[in-house]
């Protein structure tokens, strides 16, 4: 996922994304590029301590190159408004999660990733966070890729692709999509 | 224990930049103190052995009779003395003089510096400071005047240490002064086959200071004495004795504070490393080791650099100490220092900075260890919540916010970079000013010193021939509370001395003050002021009329009439010619010429070897600022590190990364700034009263706003400089650090 998203480099192979190759970026190119197509959801939410809830959000806001969502409507449609001006050590996991989504999603990119995001999460909490994915993917209409040991979760995803050691394994498409509140967390 | 001491290589590796800086101001530090004392101390001890050893003249004196042997051998007897007459030669050859000394035996005793003695009558020792400036070598032949000398090494007298041509001159003149020691016999040889202008008078050396009245009494009574001066006010003597002394309080006063401003510095920046080093700490908790085993693992963490630091100190005492020194004497003849540092002063350097930096370290530790194992081992810290709460509803763009938050959530941090921000100012707008002060005093005090173009002090009162110019006394009186000189002069009536420039009340018939002797003595219009004659003693209360604005002479100013009835003058006696023009008056008539041309260059010469000191406050200032603007700076980076990689994974470029985080301070060098302005103008007084004591000149507090814009210029760009260095470190930091740590 961090060589997907920009973050780190290939030793070998090559990746492309929505049909460029960006295996050969520069560094620079590809702080572009993240900047522009990326928006991440990390495990442990990797918020900005000294930000409240609604500053971790404008930070993607300020620097977003698409035409970025309104913060407000954004905090208000997540419902994460009660608690926009708490900062992320006042949050539950639950709640921190949330934000970093929020503030993923916030700059309106082309593709978000998200790294065992419920790693972290009591399953109310899991399942909490999904429905929230689910809506942001109704809502926006972003491509989202989830990386995830929780086997249960590729119920929701339209596409499912299994990796072992590295290598991908099998590739498939989800015929039996169900809602998140189906899902046995 | 061992296991866990084997991380010391890599966290060395991996914090070279904190080890660096914290070694370099612990080296900093440690060279302060160490050469500080050291100096003062080697100062003050080789002055005054060689005054000690080589018998420094208490006073020197001129009689009307001669004194024989026998006259000189009683004296000696009764008032336990050494007494001897003294004997120089002069002679001028265009910009240059030259002083050849009669050897003596009893006082004022040569001592040689570097070659051979003399012994010949042709052989001639020179003083170092002529020879050096004009590339004298030993075994050279000189030639003067006609007269060939053999160069056979360099000496000194050590009553002229402070080598000034004639006492009344403001400075040294190195380049254009060189005195010559010759044998006795050398000397009476040379003295027959020449016409150069010779001075004679007594040098005496009490066994029993207290006596020295009644000598002097005696020597009046008995041999009509017609001038003492003693070694109180003989600045030839009178400075270098006691320039140990001086520098030593300074030393005690400056060295401390700056040593424990640079190690409490130091001592912050530890505890934030180890701020850093929680998540280990955490871990070796959690593997069982005991708090005591933590604690003292961190101390010797700590103590790396203050040993490293403390070790280059003294090495760079030992080496530049003697060197430095020079400085604090770069007026008085260099004589061969026996520089050592203090084994208490080395033991003090060697041990307190990895003492104070081990102390810092274990109760860091310590207090870490109030946090549960979980906190920090999820590197935690519970109070942040709390600390960073501050404008959460403001509309605010969210990287003021940060900024501000980052200034006010860590009030220790803020305060510090204040701090060093504020002392760094200070340092370099003391420096500009003093320079500002300096100039001022050389551009104005040489045009108020200097009324007419040429000044010709006679060495006797003239009375019947006319030379020409306008005519005035200049005499010397002691004053009796601190046995100093000061100068009396009866200036002519109608002259351009009656346009003097007055600080207080106008000239006309009384007497006035410099505004030197009224700075220094607390003394104003109203006043009085006692003087003694120092041959007669007689005492006498003169009332002060006004002050003239002269910041450059210990003078006493009255009209020529006054000066006359006060020395006790029926005739129009004069001793002093005053003119525009440039007058015949040489040979034996004159002792010296003073023109207003001659005296700017002495002031500039002298005012010269005052900027080096300055130039090195302003380094200092420039210096300080750099490192501390570093260390603190890296200290937000580091605690920063996993937001700044966040903000690399969001998108943001560097460029924008650094303008949220390095340009959190930027408000402090302004405050900083503006707070060292109105400290610098106090010290600028306090500056000004030193040397008043010192050098008995008034420095007027003096500074251009040129000056302020340079050194806000300086300061400004020292600290965006330590950013420049910081953003190296910055654009290092990977954004894989916010994917493996941070558990917020």
């Amino acid at each position: 996922m961090n060589m997907i998203g920009g973050i780190d480099t290939l030793d070998s192979g090559s990746i492309t994304v929505d049909g460029v190759e960006i295996s050969g970026y520069s560094k620079k190119k590809l702080v572009e590029y993240r900047r522009e197509k990326i928006g991440f959801v990390f495990q442990f939410y990797n918020l900005i301590p000294s930000l409240t809830a609604r500053e971790n959000i404008e930070t993607t806001v300020d620097i977003a190159v698409n035409t970025p969502i309104d913060v407000k409507e954004l905090m208000e449609k997540l419902d994460i408004t009660p608690f926009a001006n708490r900062y992320p050590n006042q949050l539950s996991g639950g709640q921190q999660q949330r934000v970093a989504i929020a503030r993923a999603i916030a700059k309106n990119p082309a593709l978000l990733l998200c790294d065992e995001l419920t790693g972290a999460l009591d399953s109310k909490s899991a399942a909490e966070v999904l429905d929230f994915i689910e809506k942001v993917n109704q809502t926006y209409h972003t491509t989202i890729l989830i990386i995830t040991h929780n086997e249960a979760i590729k119920g929701i995803a339209d596409k499912v692709i299994r990796v072992k050691d590295g290598k991908v394994i099998s590739q498939e498409t989800n015929t039996h999509k169900v809602s998140v509140a189906e899902l046995e967390l | 224990m061992k296991a866990i001491n084997h991380t010391f290589k890599k966290d060395l590796r991996s914090n070279i930049s904190f080890y660096a800086a914290i070694g370099l101001l612990t080296m900093f530090a440690v060279f302060l103190s160490a050469v500080g004392f050291s100096d003062a101390a080697m100062i003050k001890d080789d002055i005054h052995k060689i005054m000690t050893e080589q018998h420094v003249e208490d006073a020197q004196f001129l009689t009307a009779l001669e004194m024989t042997d026998e006259d000189i051998s009683a004296l000696e007897e009764k008032y336990d003395a050494r007494i001897e007459q003294d004997a120089y030669l002069d002679y001028e050859e265009g910009e240059k003089s030259w002083r050849i000394f009669r050897g003596m035996d009893k006082v004022n005793v040569y001592t040689l510096l570097e070659g051979d003695d003399i012994t010949g009558d042709n052989e001639i020792l020179f003083d170092r400071d002529f020879a050096d400036s004009n590339s004298l070598e030993t075994g050279s032949t000189y030639v003067l005047d006609g007269h060939e000398f053999l160069i056979k090494g360099i000496g000194v007298r050590p009553d002229y240490l402070y080598s000034k041509k004639n006492d009344s001159d403001p400075w040294v003149d190195k380049e254009n002064f060189g005195m010559i020691l010759m044998t006795a016999s050398g000397y009476d040889k040379l003295r027959e086959s020449c016409q150069w202008q010779e001075t004679r008078y007594y040098s005496v050396e009490y066994g029993d200071e207290e006596r020295s009245e009644d000598f002097r009494r005696d020597i009046y009574e008995n041999f009509h004495a017609y001038s003492y001066i003693s070694d109180q006010s003989n600045s030839r003597i009178n400075t270098p004795a006691t320039s140990g002394d001086k520098i030593f309080s300074e030393a005690i006063v400056l060295i401390p504070v700056m040593a424990i401003v640079i190690l409490i510095l130091v001592a912050i920046v530890i505890g934030r490393m180890l701020e850093r080093e929680q998540k280990y700490i955490g871990t070796l908790a959690a593997l069982g080791y005991r708090r005591g085993e933590i604690g003292r693992h961190y101390m010797i963490y700590a103590i790396i650099p203050g040993i490293i630091g403390s070790v280059l100190g003294m090495a760079l005492a030992l080496i530049a100490g003697r060197d430095l020194a020079m400085y604090f004497v770069i007026d008085f003849q260099k004589l061969n220092y026996n520089y050592y540092i203090h084994p208490l002063i080395a033991v003090l350097c060697m041990v307190v900075p990895s003492l104070l930096f081990g102390l810092v370290a274990y109760r860091k530790t310590m207090k870490i260890f109030r946090r549960n194992v979980v906190s920090m081992l999820a590197e935690r810290d519970d109070r942040t919540g709390r600390k960073h709460g501050m404008l959460e509803k403001s509309s605010m763009s969210f990287r003021r916010k940060f900024r501000i938050r980052e200034l006010f959530s860590h009030p220790g941090r803020t305060v510090l970079i204040l701090f060093c921000l504020l002392l760094s100012a200070f340092m370099c707008l003391e420096g500009f000013a003093m320079k500002d002060m300096v100039n001022d005093l050389v551009d104005k005090g040489a045009e108020k010193a200097a009324v007419y173009e040429y000044s010709y002090y006679l060495n006797h009162m003239e009375l019947e021939s006319d030379l020409g110019g306008v005519h005035g006394i200049s005499t010397s009186y002691e004053t009796p509370d601190n046995g100093a000189s000061i100068g009396v002069m009866g200036v002519p009536e109608d002259s351009r001395f009656g346009g003097l420039e007055m600080k207080e009340g106008s000239f006309g018939s009384g007497f006035y003050i410099s505004n030197a002797v009224s700075v220094e003595r607390g003394l104003h219009k109203g006043d009085s002021i006692e003087v003694a004659n120092p041959v007669t003693l007689e005492k006498y209360e003169l009332e002060i009329f006004g002050v003239v604005a002269d910041n450059t002479q210990q003078m006493i100013y009255t009209t020529y009439d006054e000066a006359r009835k006060l020395m006790g003058l029926d005739e129009a006696y004069y001793n002093v010619v005053y003119s525009d023009e440039e007058l015949p008056i040489s040979g034996e008539d004159l002792a010296y010429v003073s023109d207003s041309k001659s005296m700017l260059d002495t002031f500039e010469s002298a005012m010269s070897a005052l900027s080096g000191f300055i130039n090195g406050v302003m380094f200092m200032g420039v210096l300080m600022s750099v490192v501390s603007v570093y260390l603190v700076v890296n200290m937000i980076v580091e605690s920063n590190k996993s937001s700044i990689s966040m903000l690399k994974v969001l998108g943001y470029r560097d460029r924008e990364i650094n303008g949220i985080v390095l340009n959190t301070n930027h408000v402090l060098v302004i405050l900083g700034f503006l707070l060292a302005l109105p400290m610098c103008i106090a010290l600028l007084r306090g500056v000004s009263a030193v040397m008043v004591s010192r050098m008995h000149v008034v420095l007027e507090p003096s500074f251009s706003p040129v000056s302020a814009l340079i050194c806000a210029a300086i300061i400004i760009i020292s600290y965006f400089v330590s950013l420049f260095l910081l953003r190296r470190k910055v654009s290092r930091i990977d954004m894989v650090v916010s994917l493996k740590g941070n558990r917020e």
